[in-house]
């Protein structure tokens, strides 16, 4: 069967490919694409070999297979057994989480997942809740949802979490402890900041434990699957802990049934420090290459820090800072990122850097600039990871220094409103994650969504991109919009470039590996205000077909 | 309770030289010290009783740990430890906002906070304020403070130490120069850093030149608003105070009092069970800029 050749026809083929950009048939033998085109120039292939013509796309869409080239499989581990409670709606595949606004109305969604729930011991976990959309809650509002039951309310943002008494006799701590903290109010029920590791210390028995993050990450596996990716790249590869995730990452996605790949890209040093010995840096990352399977590939990429997290306010700003005057952090010292920089950028990796603000950009882009002078590299692919906050000037060096950018777009969605009013100002919010500005200047850009961050939809994401329409409904700078086709090339072969696998996926042409996404619609007819709603058939991943099991209506 | 300290300041401030010091020093404590990289440690091979993976033991009862992923769980594995250390030292990486890490000594099960000491590099520090990356990071590792030690003064002249020392005492409004602790090679007395160790170790405390301690006892009971307000008064030429106090208002225990630099506790402790209560206090500060007889006769102006 290795020479027998099955030929996809479909309403349309977009290759993403400017020489061939429309076809409406594609071949394919084993895991590769023959040739895309019609099926009379695909002629001469069938008259050689065996073949047959497959007809069920023929009323759809082919695209080249979505790609996220920057997404957390273990935090989304952490988080997808969790009840979603968010006052944006969420598309899961086994859910859609409907927006929730208003404090009657949080609560009244905990009282009804709590009356869903069957073992009446089993911890209620709810994430998304946040005091601009839901008012405050406290450990005696919990109580009243349920005396008996532990209830765990976790901040859309991560830094706060609420519990109920039920909550707090489950964890097992003693009072004493929270109420010395300088970061825990016991009698609001409220752990923030560095409590937050105090209230862990009771939860990752339970959380980081087999049953619920292996739970976790087949819940990973169908929303990936769900969103039409056929490649995902794990951008901080072992955040928690290495062996752990990496034990549980073959078990769970090393499976036949598993429709993509996932380019592991580990962090440059560990995630808390460590031995910064260029040799020993250098040694522990290209060692990790040996245990690659199919699916789960280290390789030449690393994964860097510079400013602290988006959604938490952490970023590095520069002039004129935050209306409310806070200021941010560097996850890692300037000097040090210097310095394991090198020792990447000497062995010819190529180089993910975390950057939330113009600081950090602008850290990463001297760094780069120093490298460049030190030992002049082509092709090297150093990625501006996020780019929330950046200035015009600093693309314009990117594209003097060949940097490149993977941008989360999604913070212009769902904080554009928010950073405005409480901390960047319009100007500034507005121009956050400045995709347009990239484009003007040919720096190629990737979307990624940094899932858990934002919803792991390549379409939701290129229609942010193209639209630039906040929760609340503003179009927040219309000059950074990109166009429809920027947009889609951002999900497929830009994304494909970012990580280095344009040789191999991202567009629909002959060599290629046969990874697609079936739409029922033309993204290029809906035009960009539709693209989220486009609905998805399924995926072709290596040449097998994949369809998305959809829910019926009575699913919850 | 196990004390924790924090020691903080950006990259070379000397917080690796200082805790070499620590853990191969001569000041009969068994100290947990928590550090980023154990690249940098740097102790003599005849000290060293065990190499395990991340935890260095060396033959004074003294371990080094890595923080490696996580502070909670370097500080839980510390806390498993028998027999347990007499203090924990954490070394707050060149960025952290020490006051963020000290969080964990008021509130993690079995450690209490001792105090934020943070290392300043003298002849660099003014530079690094004004950087274009770090200026903010400086500004809060300072503010965070408990001590502030200036570090590096064997490398400035008299004139760029006095420049340098009001230059830090200007920036940080709430500290006054003399918790400003000039140093070089980190080499201040482990009582001033660490503390006198202990609650109430009468007699313990060693005299180095530059410092030295005053003890204070009395079975009369203190006030404690007076007693507070008199702590209040105390010039800042005191770094340290630590020992028990018999209070007027909570005859049958024993309360701690706890001072570090800029801040100071009074918590509850232990019954005195059969004791006679007696207030059990030592100081520690600048030689010749802490006068005894006034530290005394305030302490017993609370008892009035």
């Amino acid at each position: 069967m290795t020479d027998h050749i099955t030929v996809y026809t479909a309403r349309m083929v977009r290759t993403m490919e400017p020489a061939l950009p429309t076809a409406s048939a594609v071949a394919v033998r084993g895991d590769k694409i023959i040739e895309v085109g019609s099926l009379e120039t695909i002629k001469p292939w069938l008259d050689a070999h065996p073949h047959t013509i497959d007809n069920r796309f023929a009323d759809k869409i082919i695209m080249p297979g979505f790609i996220d080239p920057h997404l957390h499989p273990s935090m989304a581990a952490l988080l997808l057994p969790m009840h979603f409670t968010t006052a944006l709606e969420w598309h899961l595949p086994w859910q859609d989480v409907p927006a929730i606004r208003g404090n009657n109305e949080f609560l009244a969604r905990l009282k009804e997942i709590d009356d869903d729930m069957e073992d009446p011991d089993e911890p209620l976990f709810a994430w998304g809740h946040h005091p601009i959309w839901h008012g405050e809650v406290y450990r005696q509002t919990l109580n009243g949802i349920s005396a008996t039951r532990p209830i765990i309310v976790w901040h859309r943002g991560f830094h706060t979490l609420v519990v109920n008494d039920a909550a707090i006799a489950w964890m097992g701590m003693d009072e004493a402890d929270g109420e010395r903290h300088p970061q825990v109010n016991m009698e609001e029920g409220r752990f923030f900041e560095t409590g937050l590791s105090l209230a862990f210390r009771y939860f990752n028995h339970y959380t980081l434990a087999p049953k619920w993050f292996e739970g976790g990450l087949e819940r990973l596996r169908q929303v990936v699957h769900f969103g039409g990716h056929t490649t995902i790249g794990d951008m901080a590869a072992g955040m928690f802990d290495l062996e752990m995730e990496w034990g549980a990452l073959v078990k769970v996605l090393e499976q036949e049934d598993t429709p993509f790949r996932v380019q592991m890209i580990p962090p440059g040093t560990p995630m808390g420090g460590g031995d910064k010995d260029p040799a020993k840096l250098l040694e522990r990352t290209i060692g990790l290459r040996e245990r690659n399977t199919h699916r789960l590939r280290f390789y030449d990429h690393v994964k860097l820090f510079a400013d602290g997290g988006f959604y938490a306010g952490l970023m590095q700003l520069g002039p004129p800072g935050a209306i409310d005057g806070s200021v941010g952090e560097w996850m890692t010292p300037p000097e040090t990122f210097e310095h394991v920089a090198r020792t990447y950028w000497n062995a010819g990796f190529k180089i993910h850097v975390h950057c939330t603000g113009d600081l950090g950009v602008e850290l990463a882009l001297d760094t780069l600039e120093k490298l460049q002078w030190e030992r002049p590299r082509f092709n090297h692919r150093f990625t501006i990871e996020h780019f929330g906050v950046s200035t015009p000037e600093q693309v314009r060096r990117m594209a003097d220094l060949g940097a490149l950018a993977s941008v989360n777009i999604y913070y212009v969605h769902e904080l554009g409103d928010a950073y405005w009013k409480n901390k960047l100002g319009h100007e500034r919010a507005s121009q956050m994650s400045r995709l347009g500005t990239l484009a003007r200047h040919n720096v190629t850009t990737a979307l990624h969504t940094d899932f858990t961050m934002a919803p792991a939809l390549p379409l939701n994401s290129a229609w942010v991109a193209a639209t630039r329409i906040s929760e609340a409904g503003h179009v927040m700078g219309p000059e950074e919009r990109l166009t429809l086709d920027q947009a889609l090339r951002a999900i497929t072969i830009d994304a494909a470039y970012i990580l280095g696998l344009e040789n191999e996926i991202g567009s629909i042409r002959g060599g290629k590996t046969a990874d697609f996404t079936i739409l029922e619609q033309d993204p290029y007819e809906v035009g960009a205000e539709n693209l989220r709603e486009i609905p998805i058939w399924g995926t072709v991943f290596e040449g097998r077909p994949f369809p998305i099991k959809h829910r019926t209506k009575k699913d919850k | 309770m196990i004390p924790l300290t924090v020691i903080g300041g950006y990259l070379g401030a000397g917080k690796t030289t200082l805790i070499n010091a620590l853990l191969a020093g001569d000041h009969g404590r068994r100290l947990a010290v928590l550090v980023n990289d154990f690249g940098a440690i740097n102790i003599d091979a005849r000290l060293i009783a065990a190499h395990d993976g991340d935890t260095l033991s060396l033959s004074n009862g003294c371990v080094c740990c890595t923080i490696a992923d996580a502070l909670g769980d370097a500080l839980d594995k510390v806390l498993a430890m028998d027999p347990l250390p007499d203090q924990i030292i954490v070394e707050a990486s060149g960025v952290a906002n020490p006051a963020k890490i000290a969080m964990y000594g008021q509130g993690w099960p079995g450690l209490e906070l001792d105090g934020v000491v943070v290392l300043v590099d003298g002849e660099n520090i003014r530079a690094l304020a004004a950087d274009k990356f770090v200026a903010n990071t400086i500004q809060l590792q300072l503010a965070g403070a408990d001590l502030l030690l200036l570090n590096k003064t064997d490398l400035l002249t008299n004139d760029e130490r006095d420049g340098v020392t009001s230059w830090l005492a200007a920036r940080v409004a709430q500290v006054a120069d003399s918790r400003i602790i000039p140093a070089s090679f980190g080499d201040i007395p482990f009582s001033v850093l660490l503390g006198s160790g202990g609650v109430a170790k009468l007699g313990g405390t060693e005299d180095h030149g530059a410092y030295q301690s005053v003890e204070f006892r009395t079975r009369k009971a203190l006030d404690r608003a007076q007693l507070l307000q008199q702590i209040a008064n105390w010039p800042r030429a005191v770094l340290r105070a630590k020992g028990l106090v018999y209070l007027r208002d909570d005859p049958r225990r024993a309360y701690v009092l706890q001072l570090v630099g800029s801040r100071h506790e009074l918590t509850a402790g232990p019954a005195w069970d059969g004791e006679v209560p007696e207030t059990q206090l030592v100081m520690i500060g600048a030689a010749g800029r802490i006068n005894p007889d006034y530290l005394k006769t305030s302490l017993l102006s609370a008892c009035g």
